[in-house]
Order: C-alpha cells, then sequence, then structure tokens
C-alpha cells in the first residue's frame, strides 16, 4: 500500500539517486586515490631500492613516503581523513606531519555541504524518515479514518506499531539497498586487507538503518500528539533543526569551551626545545668522551664499534622518549577530546551517529594516530637498523662506510595494518550506546501517547 | 435470572471547561435492542458515544460495555463495539471493498473478498461501486461501506452516530432494516439521531437527552410520527424551561 503513495515513491526515488550519486562519486575518487597510491608506493619502493651504495645514515635521510591506505568505507564516511593528512615523509630524525589533506582538492561540489554519504545520511535521511513518518497518525485523525479504525477495535498498539513496522521497512529499502550495493562495489574493487571491510559494512548500514528508524519515531510522535498532519509536519521539522542543525554546532562550541584542543604549535616547540641542547657540539663531544670513558680507551680508534654510530644510536632514542613524551600526550589529547565528544550524543543522535560513523568506517582520530605512529614505528625501524649497520661496522683512518642494495632490501616495505573492529567498537561504545538510548527513550515516551490515542 | 447489560453508564458526569455536557446520565441497553438518543445539537449525544468508545474519560459516573469499564480499559471496550460515525471516512485512493478489507484487517479480523462482498451487499452499496476508488462515492456510499464495516466486525454492541444522515430514503429505508436485523441477532444497537422518522422505525425505546440526561424514556411504537414531534419538542422545552 506504501508503495502505491506516490510521496513515497518520489521521496524515495531522491533518495536513493543522492545516496548512489554521492556514493559513486567517492567511489570513483577513492579508485583513483587507491591507484595513485599504488603507483608511487611502487615507484617509491624502486627508489629505495635503486639507491647508489652511499652510508646507510645518508640512505636514512635519502626517505621515502609511505601512505595510509583508506578503508573501502571511507567512501561513506572519509571522517577526519581529509583533515589529517594521508601520507608522510619518513627520514632520519624527524616524526614527519601527515600530510595530503583531501579537502586542499576539494571541489565545489564537496563545498555545498553534502560531499559525503554520511552528510546525506545524517542530515537528508532524518528529513524523509520524517516526510514518511509525520502523517502516519495525524493524516488519519484530520481525514477522520482515525475515528472509524479506532472506533471499529483497531487496538492503538498494534496500529502503531505495524505502521512503524511498515514504514521502517520502507525506510530500510530506499537506505540500506543502495549502502550495500555502494558498500559491496567498494570492497570489490578497492584494497581491503586487515580492514574486516565485510562486517565493518553490515554494522555501519545496520547503524544508518537505526538511525533512521529514531526520527522516524520521532515523526510518528509527532503524528501522534498534532490534530493535523501539517501541525505534525511543523513540529517534525522544527525537531530537524534542533537535532541535526542545531545541536551539533552546540556540541562543538560546548567541546571547545569545556576541553579546547592542545596546541601543536607548543607541542612541536617543546620538542624543539628538548631536542636542540641535546644535539650540540658540546653535548655531543661530552657524549662522546663519556662513550670513551665506558669502553676504557682514550681514542675513538681503539673501540670496538664506531663511535658516531653508537652515539647516533643514543641520539635517536633520546629524541624517540622525547616524540613519545610530547607528541603522545598530544595525541593522547585529542583521543579523550574525541572520547568526550562521544558523550555529545546526549544532544543529538546526529552528534552520536557522527562518530559512530567514522570509527565503523575506519576514519576516526583513533585510526589516523594508529597511521601516524606506525609509520614512526617504520621510520625508527629503519634507523635502528642503519644507526646498527654504521655502530656495528668500524670505519678506521677517516673511511667512510658505504652499504649497498642488500642492505636496502632489508627494510621491508611499509605494511598498515588497520585497528581491528572489535577496538572500533570499543572506541565508539558511548555514542552507540547513546544512539540506542535514543530509540529507546522515544519508544518508552509513545507508549503513554500511543494508550491515549483518540481521533 | 436478569441478563447483563450490554451497556450500562451510571450517573455519568462530563464537563468541557465550565460547561456541562452531561449532568449525571443513567442508561442501560440489553442485547437485541434499540436505543435512540434523541436531542438537539449540543445535547450531549456524541459525547456520549465519545464516552463509550474510550475517546473521552468521564468526570464521574461509570460507563461499562459487556462488563468492561471503558474509561480504564477502552481498548478492550472498543474490542466489544462496532461504530458508524456520522462522517464515514474512507481512504480515498482505495475501493469500497479495499477499504472494508482494510479496516477489518486494522481490527485484527481477516476477511476475504467474497465475505467482503457479502457485508458490502448487505450495507446496500451497489455492486458496480464495490471497485471504484473511495475518492468518487458519495456520503451516502461511504456510509453503506461504514455499515458494511460495522457488520464484518459482529459485534455485540453497535453505536451509530446520525447514521441516516445523508442518505437517500431507498438507503435509509433499507439501512433501518439492517439494524432491525442486527438487533434480531442479538446486537444491542445505540444511536444517536435527529430522525424521528427512522426511530419510529428502528428503536425499541427512544431517550430524549436534556440538560445533560435522559429527561423521558419513550416506547415510539405508542406514537405516530407527529405525535412523537410533538412530545419530544414539548419534552425539549420543558427541559429548558
Amino acid at each position: 500500500m506504501l508503495w502505491r503513495d506516490a510521496r513515497v515513491r518520489w521521496i524515495g526515488g531522491m533518495l536513493v539517486l543522492l545516496l548512489m550519486v554521492t556514493g559513486l562519486g567517492a567511489w570513483q575518487s577513492a579508485r583513483d586515490y587507491g591507484a595513485e597510491v599504488a603507483r608511487v608506493t611502487a615507484a617509491e619502493r624502486a627508489r629505495w631500492l635503486g639507491q647508489d651504495a652511499k652510508n646507510p645514515h645518508s640512505a636514512d635521510h635519502y626517505g621515502l613516503w609511505v601512505f595510509r591506505p583508506s578503508s573501502p568505507l571511507a567512501i561513506f564516511d572519509p571522517g577526519t581523513e581529509p583533515y589529517t593528512g594521508r601520507m608522510v615523509r619518513i627520514e632520519a630524525h624527524l616524526f614527519n606531519d601527515a600530510v595530503y589533506r583531501a579537502v586542499q582538492d576539494a571541489g565545489p561540489f564537496d563545498r555545498a555541504g553534502l560531499s559525503d554519504v554520511s552528510d546525506v545520511v545524517g542530515l537528508v535521511v532524518p528529513l524523509v524518515a520524517l516526510l514518511l513518518g509525520f502523517a502516519a497518525f495525524a493524516a488519519d485523525r484530520e481525514r477522520g479514518t482515525l475515528r472509524l479504525a479506532l472506533g471499529n477495535g483497531a487496538p492503538p498498539g498494534p496500529l502503531f506499531a505495524a505502521r512503524f513496522t511498515a514504514l521502517t521497512l520502507v525506510l530500510a529499502v530506499l537506505v540500506c539497498l543502495p549502502l550495500l550495493t555502494l558498500g559491496g562495489v567498494a570492497i570489490a574493487s578497492l584494497g581491503t586487507a586487515g580492514w574486516q571491510a565485510w562486517p565493518r559494512l553490515l554494522v555501519w548500514v545496520a547503524v544508518q538503518a537505526l538511525y533512521g528508524a529514531v526520527f522516524l519515531l520521532i515523526a510518528m510522535i509527532a503524528s501522534l500528539l498534532a490534530r493535523t498532519a501539517r501541525g505534525a509536519l511543523t513540529i517534525s521539522l522544527a525537531i530537524w533543526i534542533a537535532l541535526c542543525l542545531v545541536a551539533p554546532r552546540l556540541a562543538t562550541a560546548g567541546m571547545e569551551m569545556v576541553s579546547p584542543a592542545p596546541s601543536y604549535r607548543e607541542t612541536r616547540l617543546r620538542i624543539d626545545g628538548d631536542l636542540r641542547p641535546h644535539k650540540s657540539a658540546e653535548a655531543s663531544d661530552a657524549r662522546a668522551q663519556a662513550t670513551l670513558a665506558r669502553y676504557g680507551v682514550s681514542d675513538q680508534q681503539e673501540l670496538p664499534v664506531d663511535l658516531r654510530g653508537l652515539i647516533m644510536v643514543e641520539n635517536d632514542h633520546h629524541a624517540f622518549a622525547v616524540y613519545d613524551r610530547e607528541l603522545g600526550a598530544f595525541f593522547a589529547a585529542l583521543a579523550a577530546r574525541d572520547a568526550a565528544f562521544g558523550w555529545a550524543g546526549l544532544l543529538s543522535p546526529r552528534v552520536a551517529l557522527q562518530r559512530v560513523s567514522e570509527g565503523l568506517a575506519g576514519t576516526d582520530f583513533v585510526q589516523h594516530a594508529h597511521f601516524v605512529w606506525s609509520a614512526e614505528a617504520y621510520r625508527r625501524a629503519i634507523s635502528e637498523r642503519m644507526n646498527a649497520e654504521i655502530r656495528d661496522n668500524p670505519q678506521r683512518d677517516g673511511r667512510a662506510m658505504l652499504a649497498g642494495p642488500e642492505l636496502w632490501r632489508e627494510i621491508p616495505p611499509f605494511a598498515f595494518a588497520p585497528l581491528p573492529l572489535s577496538r572500533s567498537l570499543a572506541e565508539i561504545r558511548v555514542p552507540a550506546l547513546l544512539l540506542g538510548l535514543w530509540l529507546a527513550l522515544l519508544a518508552a515516551g509513545s507508549i503513554p501517547l500511543i494508550r491515549r490515542l483518540a481521533p | 435470572m436478569a441478563v447483563e447489560p450490554v451497556l450500562a453508564l451510571g450517573r455519568v458526569v462530563k464537563q468541557f471547561g465550565g460547561r456541562t455536557a452531561l449532568s449525571g446520565l443513567d442508561l442501560t441497553l440489553r442485547a437485541g435492542e434499540v436505543y435512540a438518543l434523541l436531542g438537539p445539537n449540543g445535547a450531549g449525544k456524541t459525547t456520549t458515544i465519545n464516552l463509550i468508545l474510550g475517546f473521552l474519560k468521564a468526570d464521574a459516573g461509570e460507563v461499562r460495555v459487556c462488563r468492561i469499564d471503558a474509561g480504564t480499559d477502552p481498548i478492550a471496550a472498543r474490542a466489544r463495539t462496532a461504530y458508524i460515525p456520522e462522517q464515514v471516512a474512507l481512504y480515498p485512493g482505495q475501493s469500497g471493498l479495499e477499504n472494508l478489507r482494510y479496516f477489518a484487517t486494522l481490527a485484527g479480523l481477516a476477511i476475504d473478498r467474497a465475505e467482503a462482498e457479502t457485508h458490502l451487499a448487505a450495507a446496500g452499496l451497489a455492486p458496480e461501486a464495490w471497485s471504484r476508488p473511495a475518492s468518487g462515492y458519495s456520503k451516502g456510499m461511504r456510509q453503506k461501506v461504514g455499515i458494511a464495516i460495522a457488520l464484518a466486525r459482529k459485534t455485540r454492541l453497535l453505536l451509530l452516530d446520525e447514521p441516516t444522515s445523508g442518505l437517500d430514503p431507498s438507503a435509509a429505508a433499507a439501512f433501518s432494516g439492517t439494524v432491525r436485523a442486527a438487533a434480531e441477532r442479538g446486537t444491542a444497537v445505540l444511536m444517536a439521531t435527529h430522525d424521528l422518522y427512522r426511530v419510529r422505525e428502528m428503536a425499541d425505546r427512544v431517550g430524549v437527552l436534556a440538560g445533560g440526561r435522559v429527561a423521558e424514556e419513550i416506547d415510539p411504537r405508542r406514537y405516530a410520527h407527529t405525535d412523537l414531534e410533538r412530545l419530544y419538542i414539548a419534552r425539549l422545552s420543558g427541559a429548558v424551561t
């Protein structure tokens, strides 16, 4: 019966079209990015392996680029990816920032405000749910059919449940089918290594359906309360504005007031302040003298190891400790803000959905931080290996140590292992529970209204 | 042993703001009985029906349908009641047949097409209209689908709010027959109406509603139409003065 309603066909058709156009556009970009990453990664590997014979420390400075492989579900929700960068330059001594932020390449469509599928789901799906549900009882009340139905024994509870189920099914078909189709295409055509893509897709789509059901319930409650369909629509739209437009801004502003973001510039200044004294000529001389004393020799030629290599190992270990302390604290503070933002889901289901969506899509800040530290671990492994090669092959009489392809081949390609789905689920447990709580509270709130349903 | 009444209203009071609609209404209706509630506009006829259906809650007194308190358990009370409102509203995009089956489904009844056609025929809707969209129905045709819905429910109590309003004379006569047939099957019928002519034809008892209560009960068969009308006007005047 619902499919015979032209309103449902038009609204549904437009939603499916919007989801498909947005999703296919994102899929095309992801495919291009994946191909580009594969090409540049192969070129970088060839460049690394094709180095001339040189001192291992020069090779460490020669460096290479590593890339963050995108989750296939990034076509739905790019999350923090456009803002955090997806490639890092690996080189001696430096914990570099991730660069290549997609927003730098954003076109006019991206700036229009509905640039990705998660935006469409976050804003348009609630609107569709409200348009489907606002008339559920109010139109019957206005037309007079509710009086005839209730007066002839239609029980309000089952009537409400049947209509909610029917509308939920319609909404689920309109939302889930395009999303599952797009997700399937993305998984089949994009790199999925380590992403547990199918379980992520199924949970992600289920959450979007749950989100739609929350707004459907809101519309049906408005329909129970309002005397006319127009009144129900007005109430529904006011709630949509409050929950989908106002609340997210309030949540963001509130978070900035309660827990301002730590300053990255100040963090970097502290790191420089810690590293600079350690790298001075005086400090290096002091460490060289201490090393000679530790080995009980007076000349570095008498050392069983290469002094320069040994000092570089010590310097790097000091830098690693500084990075761990300062950037570790910086990333931990941002992650804590993200976790706290999950509680802002109390303000609006859209805020809860945003955190849940990017977590399941594998594009949240936690995955970004994991990538940054994975790249840093790779950088440290290269530095450690190069330093060890120098340290363990002492050169006499001012000769410089040279290494060749055998050493370069010892360094494996960068392999990023994303955080598993179980970790993502743990990260999003608060906003996910809040989303469920919204549905549960609305369902509970509707019960007395259903019992009192009258024409 | 006394037969349990199908409908019992005892000392029912209902006020809207400062206005008293019902002020101690007593009314009892047994199986197979047709009771007509007569009264001018605003006398409280529709309020009485809304109280029986549980759409309104009485400020005092009790309303029982088959011993069920309609105030505290309106859903159970309505499950035993069929109801034809003054303005029968149907889903305009559906045919009369589809409307009948849909409303029956909402009430938890599954009726097949043949059964639905039987009820539509009994209600007097012409067969050529059964499959036409209800958007093209006249008020009388919609009323007949409402009657078919009520008949399909086979309940112990039938409530009619101005049932013959909008029906042409032949349809109204047929409707009278349908109501009497339902009563003969044991259905208790309460109808709120102005139609004195049909009241005399259908009702076993007539209650004149005035001042928020039944001012007088009349046996309509004891009076000719004109006498009944004169009596009704006199009772209303008496209630007012």
